[in-house]
């Protein structure tokens, strides 16, 4: 299992790591991190987590291997990394003026952000079944981050979130709730730090209101499924970090070569399901037999 | 049993007690599962487990069913009777050992569904720990090219050395230019008189308070504190004669010291003290510390002790006492400053507050930066007397212990060295060795 | 342009979906495209739903434009994939509580409906373009999904055989004999009509032999007709010879009966709980609106037997209600234009 997986060779400067950290660890994915080795054989790709990584010259003029380079906070890549880098890592922030334009393709990823998959979303009709299979209230909402706050303990708040009808949320759990596709309410410096428009992803509302919308937006049973799905569909476009670690390991050439049965994997992945979905195991087992003799490749994804 | 990741028994039961519910009774949550332990944890993988016994299994019982059904047949058109029940009882128990085999499945299950759960945890361990030890690896790099900057030709190994010797050289220019800066001071004030030593301090005759009563009461038993310095330092001192003990006090050091053959000469203030110390056979000069060693000559002793002096001294005589010291010592000799430890609380907040002649607490790094702008090479701090009796207790350590006792212990050391830290220290200076002095 | 129509098959059953299905080909084909029915088999229970769902998502179609229509076609991919959406798959919605829902209240169920939600509308934000047959089914999605698609109206089968006649002495429903048809409602209503109008049930179905148990047991074979299957001709003579339509389904996605009725210029008696056929029906205008019991039914029928003039008189708006619907319009929604 582990045998197949590439070795991406860390190469670390003086600024911190962990503004890289998100992506290099959704990376961990598709591929094994290590730090530099001399003892080990040549890895398959290469990340510098700063321009001012060491090793970063003599990586840029290893031609048979790849490097990717994190640029911080709208820096500029000195001309030479510019000219051999396989590609560029980039933090994007909703505040931050663009994406810089530079010789190699771009790889932005969120920030802040989260993995979504983590988090699978659920729907008012659901949410609804939930609360009566758990003997919770039929009308539940959550309010964090806003008087009067909901009283939760940290061990209750995920769960508060995935029943509840609606809720106002800023702060930490905001990402979560979105993931949820909680139908949401919050105010107006959350939503556009996170891109949110107000009546499309969630209900923007003044912080002495915010609870007072949320338990109207629960009362509201077509906008609070519009505004539900459309905050699960943005986190998965633009908070996301796990497609960012894709395209990464694409642009490196390190994602697992397709092999049979990725169509099936891919079609399941597309509708969100799970891994480990009881639809998903029924089809594998269904079409295993088939798929290790056919050597189709996925040209769509 | 597939749970939504963010509704798992455990945070349910949260929200039902944040919203103080009871637990659903009639109506209620299915009953969670054979092996709740693991569902808490990864239901997805024993899941994916189990359906994939399941499918593997339907073969053979099917198998099973149909050899079953044809053997009721059989005997349903034969004769019915004892050789019917019997097959049936046979049946039942072949029943119960194909049940029993897959129970025995379960722990199976369970534990491979652990160890999926345990590489899990292994991969986001290892990305963790590459990504430590590339970061780990630069700096190691950065620390060799900073070496090599100071010391090309040793690099890394060649710092320390190379960074003392010029701090010498700068201490050495400094003292200097303070030497000549007084002696032009003093010659533009008062033409033709001499350069005057520093005020000496009268530090241990406060006025009226009975310092010897007060250090018998509370410094301990003599026969106590003279067997720990003796103790302590004697090795030292051996090969550092002749020693002089500043503020000796009655003498219990010298007298240890002579007992093991050390030649030493004592300094006391206080003339009670000095007188008792003389009166033990001691030599002890009761007189200051600055007098006694400006009368010195240059390079004249082996070492210099001066046990719980430094806290009694204002900082112009101590700066005075050190330099001096490090003047009236042997290339190679030592100077022993032991005071209380101000980075102890429970030394700060009761023995050292417990004495009014204490000037100003000597923090460990103090004192060695005193030292060193002195002109002395080398200063190692020696810690004595934790307060062992206060500390705080560790719980029991060890792999089968959970993993907080780790994370409560590393705590409690925590509080229990600056709570409960050593409670005097001792900053042991050397002069440069002869061929590298620089006056 | 080439339009490959996608559908559900449920073998062996032919019900309004399947007719829906051939007339948007037939119409596809009058506006000059090259069309075609592409169908797969379904299942309904729980389990297999989603591999259903899974085999049109691996369906390699080559063609301009896919139009998808009912659960699970619209799991079709296709760079231009349209859905008109004839309905989802209601067990796992609104339906989930009905008696014949596999859903429960448990872990599993919840998960299952979870998913399903969840692949429905990733399949259904796919499309370039989303339609529904009725407002009902697209405030079903509204409120389920969270998606917004525009009812698409269209004239029902036998649209232009339908013409008004006399008034006769029946009233008609065309349904085929299913639960959330109710035909068994309509036949206890008929305990409660004392004029001498017979109800005439055309259709057929599984619940046909418990049917006429009831109807022997309620003592109404003189007032109630079961004509089983008829064919085209004797359904557009049965719409234009009566009283009067009844149509009692149970929260019914479109409802042709109710725009074959008015075609043919009748009223509609129909209960509260009709779902799509409350779209049409106009209290008092062009029929009766009652609760869903036999005695709500019953007086209405009693009303309209007892006044034939205002039987015609709402038949004659129900028919200008309808005047407009054409396929044309449809075709064009459809692909763009």
């Amino acid at each position: 299992m582990t045998a197949a997986r590439p070795a991406v060779e860390l190469l670390v400067g003086l600024r911190p790591v962990t503004a890289v950290e998100p992506v290099l660890r959704a990376l961990s994915r598709f591929a094994t991190l290590r730090a530099r080795d001399p003892g080990l054989p040549p890895p398959d790709a290469r990340i510098a987590t700063s321009t001012d990584a060491r090793g970063l010259r003599e990586a840029l003029h290893d031609d048979a291997v790849p490097v990717a380079v994190a640029l911080h906070d709208g820096e500029e890549p000195p001309a030479e990394v510019a000219a051999r880098a396989a590609a560029f890592l980039v933090a994007r922030r909703p505040e931050a003026p663009g994406i810089p334009l530079l010789g190699a393709p771009v790889v932005a990823w969120p920030e802040p952000s989260i993995d979504a998959a983590a988090h699978p979303p659920l729907p008012p009709l659901v949410r609804r079944r939930w609360r009566r299979l758990l003997g919770l209230p039929d009308q539940f909402v959550v309010v964090l981050g806003f008087d009067p706050a909901t009283p939760l303990g940290d061990r209750a708040v995920a769960s508060a979130l995935a029943t509840c009808e609606a809720a106002a949320v800023r702060g930490r759990w905001t990402l979560v709730a979105l993931a949820l596709g909680t139908p949401l309410v919050t105010d107006a410096s959350t939503a556009r730090r996170l891109g949110l428009r107000d009546d499309c992803e969630v209900a923007v509302s003044a912080p002495a209101s915010a609870a007072a919308a949320a338990r109207a937006l629960a009362l509201d049973e077509r906008r609070s499924a519009r505004l539900g799905a459309a905050a699960r569909h943005v986190v998965e476009q633009v908070h996301d970090v796990v497609p960012s670690a894709r395209a990464v390991a694409r642009r490196l050439g390190i994602l697992a070569p397709e092999r049979p049965g990725n169509v099936l994997h891919a079609r399941l992945a597309e509708l969100g399901t799970p891994e480990g979905a009881p639809a998903a195991m029924r089809a594998v087992a269904a079409c295993e037999p088939f798929l290790s003799l056919a050597s189709v490749a996925d040209t769509t994804r | 049993m597939t749970r939504h990741p963010d509704l798992d028994p455990s945070s349910v039961d949260a929200l039902r007690d944040s919203l103080g519910l009871q637990p659903p009774t009639s109506n209620g949550e299915t009953p969670v599962d054979e092996h709740p332990a693991a569902v808490a944890a990864a239901p997805s993988r024993t899941d994916r487990l189990r359906e994939r016994v399941k499918v593997r299994a339907r073969p053979a019982a099917d198998a099973v069913l149909e050899r079953i059904a044809a053997r009721v047949l059989q005997h349903i058109r034969g004769p019915l009777g004892d050789e019917l029940r019997a097959d049936v009882r046979r049946l039942e128990g072949e029943i119960g050992s194909l049940r029993a085999r897959v129970e025995a499945f379960a722990p199976v299950i369970a534990s491979l569904d652990e160890i999926a759960r345990a590489t899990d945890a292994l991969h986001a361990l290892s990305a963790n720990q590459e990504l430590m030890k590339a970061e780990l690896g630069s700096f190691h790099r950065t620390l060799d090219d900073f070496g090599r900057a100071i010391a090309p030709a040793a690099g890394l190994e060649g710092v320390p050395a190379r960074f003392s010797e010029l701090r010498e050289r700068v201490n050495a220019i400094d003292r200097e230019l303070r030497r000549l800066l007084t002696s032009e001071a003093a010659a533009a004030t008062s033409p033709g008189a001499e350069p005057s030593t520093p005020a000496i301090a009268e530090p241990f005759r406060a006025s009226g308070f009975d310092y010897v009563g007060f250090e018998g009461r509370f410094r301990g038993d003599p026969t106590a504190v003279l067997e720990e310095l003796g103790r302590r330092y004697a090795e030292l001192l051996a090969s550092h004669q002749p020693v002089v003990d500043i503020g000796c006090g009655r003498g219990e050091l010298l007298e240890s010291l002579s007992a093991r053959g050390i030649a030493g000469i004592g300094v006391e203030p206080d003339v009670g003290m000095a007188a008792e110390a003389r009166s033990r056979g001691l030599e002890v000069h009761a007189t200051g510390a600055l007098e006694f060693l400006s009368a010195a000559d240059p390079g004249s002793f082996g070492a210099i002790t001066a046990i719980h002096v430094a806290e009694h001294l204002d900082l112009e005589t101590l700066v005075s006492f050190i330099e001096l010291a490090a003047s009236r010592l042997r290339p190679g000799g030592v100077l022993v400053l032991e005071t209380p430890n101000p980075a102890s609380l429970v030394v700060l907040g009761n023995s050292y507050v417990m004495d009014p002649t204490h000037v100003w607490p000597l923090h460990p790094a103090l004192v060695t930066f005193l030292c060193e702008r002195a002109g002395f090479r080398d200063v190692e701090l020696r810690f004595h007397s934790p307060a062992e009796a206060y500390h705080l207790p560790l719980l029991r350590e060890g792999p089968d212990e959970p993993e907080w006792v780790g994370t409560v212990n590393a705590a409690f050391r925590r509080l229990n060295e600056s709570l409960y830290g050593p409670q005097e220290y001792a900053a042991i200076a050397t002069t440069p060795p002869a061929d590298q002095t620089d006056r | 342009m080439d339009v490959c129509v996608c559908g559900a098959q449920a073998p062996f059953v032919h019900g309004g979906a399947e007719l829906h299905m051939d007339n948007l080909v037939r119409a596809l084909r009058d506006a000059g495209h090259r069309a075609e029915l592409v169908r797969l088999p379904t299942a309904w229970d729980k389990v297999r739903v989603f591999e259903a769902a899974l085999a049109w998502r691996l369906v390699p179609i080559d063609a301009d434009v896919v139009i998808a229509t009912n659960f699970p076609s619209y799991f079709v991919r296709h760079p231009r994939k349209v859905v008109w959406l004839f309905h989802q798959h209601r067990i796992a919605y609104d339906a989930v509580d009905a008696p014949w829902s596999d859903f429960g209240l448990d872990d599993d169920s919840l998960e299952a409906q979870r998913l399903l939600t969840e692949w429905d509308t990733r399949a259904l934000r796919e499309a370039e373009a989303l339609f529904t047959t009725s407002g009902v089914v697209a405030d079903r999605l509204a409120r389920f999904n969270g998606l917004d698609g525009e009812p698409l109206y269209h004239p029902p089968p036998l649209f232009e055989s339908l013409h008004p006649g006399g008034t006769g002495d029946y009233v008609f429903c065309p349904t085929r004999l299913e639960g959330n048809k109710r035909p068994a409602l309509l036949t206890e209503a008929m305990a409660y009509v004392h004029a001498p109008t017979r109800l005439v049930l055309a259709g057929r179905g599984t619940l046909e032999n418990e049917l006429r148990a009831r109807i022997d047991a309620l003592a109404v074979a003189d007032r109630v007709q079961l004509a089983g299957f008829v064919t085209d001709e004797r359904l557009v003579d049965l719409y234009a010879g009566a009283l009067a339509v009844v149509y009692a389904p149970f929260d019914e996605d479109y409802g042709y009966v109710t725009l074959q009725a008015f075609r043919a210029g009748k009223p509609v008696i129909t209960t509260h709980d009709a779902g799509g056929v409350l779209e049409w029906v106009e209290d008092g205008v062009t029929g009766f609106v009652t609760d869903p019991t036999p005695e709500g039914i019953g007086t209405a029928i009693e009303r309209m037997a007892a006044d034939p003039a205002l039987a015609s008189r709402m038949g004659e708006k129900a028919r200008a209600r309808v005047a407009d619907l054409s396929w044309e319009p449809v075709v064009a929604r459809l692909l763009g234009r």
